[in-house]
């Protein structure tokens, strides 16, 4: 499923469309320009790097695409209990994806609310805020908080090295 | 300004609320409402005592459990959700809901200082009759500074 060509993304003054999807027990929204591609997992490759790299471990399989995608699992992300993931969200210019449980639809927002001050944790930087999609409240992910360039960089390293093990010792 | 505005605008009007058999104070001039149970919107995050956020007069306004701190886990069902105003370190203020287990009530009692080793949290004490109640300070004790 590819998502908006440039040409159709013109907004209406704030109005943004989003992405609803659901990790776990609760519904998040993406922004829908951030996202490239949704797919389903079946061309998923699993990965371990959790030995070389722990505060990566998040990222469970790589999808081989016109570029090498890193998918990151959202449940582990945002440190949750592992959930039942389907598909996976690739992100806009970016060897990003995300493995969510289930996409539910695209709904347009009129405003993202900062997210109230009291919240002081690593939330500040997984949600751009919240939105109110009729009466709920649903946060919206900060895509580019998944993975830095640096995480992909060490990511991309870790990988050649053990491909390169993997050669040695066939 | 009305009678009520009045007493919630001195320094020695406070509002008890009840979270199990205790009492504890807030200043009035902090309070801005008592509301009925109302969706408890939750999603992940990392603060502690957060349980959620409530939707309320187009406020996206958090809820702090401070019961944890000031009874314990044990705490019965809270009714009600005292709404009241906190601030924070840059200036900014907003909404937060204190979750209690009763109706709250309006007292126009001056604030003793503390004395002995209380928590971090209690500003003051007041004294009504055979009860002594802890006025709480919703920025420390929402900071975890107890």
């Amino acid at each position: 499923m590819r998502f908006f060509k440039k040409e159709q993304r013109t907004r209406r003054g704030n109005r943004e469309d989003v992405i609803l999807f659901a990790v776990g027990p609760h519904t998040f929204a993406i922004g829908a320009k951030a996202v490239e591609k949704i797919e389903d997992m079946q061309e998923l490759r699993p990965i371990k790097l959790s030995a070389a790299l722990p505060r990566l471990a998040k990222v469970k399989h790589t999808l081989d695409r016109e570029r090498q995608y890193f998918v990151v699992d959202a449940s582990a992300h945002l440190l949750m209990l592992p959930s039942h993931v389907s598909r996976v969200l690739m992100l806009r210019d970016s060897s990003v994806a995300v493995a969510v449980d289930s996409i539910d639809r695209i709904a347009e927002i009129s405003a993202i609310h900062p997210l109230p001050h009291a919240f002081l944790g690593e939330e500040r930087g997984w949600y751009r805020g919240v939105a109110l999609i009729q009466d709920a409240v649903i946060p919206v992910v900060n895509a580019e908080a998944f993975l830095s360039a640096s995480d992909v960089k060490q990511l991309q390293a870790a990988l050649s090295k053990n491909t390169a093990k993997a050669a040695v010792s066939a | 300004m009305s009678p009520i505005a009045s007493l919630e605008n001195r320094k020695d009007a406070f509002v008890l609320f009840p979270l199990g058999k205790k009492r504890f104070a807030l200043p009035a001039s902090t309070v801005t409402e008592l509301a009925k149970p109302d969706k408890l919107q939750s999603f992940p995050h990392t603060t502690p005592l957060l349980t959620g956020v409530l939707v309320r007069r187009g406020h996206i306004v958090p809820v702090c459990d401070v019961a944890q701190v000031l009874i314990g886990p044990d705490a019965p069902a809270r009714k009600f959700y005292l709404i009241a105003t906190r601030k924070f370190e840059n200036s900014a203020s907003e909404w937060t809901a204190l979750p209690v287990t009763g109706e709250c009530e309006l007292t126009n009692t001056p604030m003793l200082p503390r004395t002995g080793p209380l928590p971090h949290h209690v500003a003051g004490l007041l004294s009504l009759g055979n009860e002594i109640v802890e006025v709480v300070s919703l920025e420390k004790i929402a900071e975890g500074r107890s």
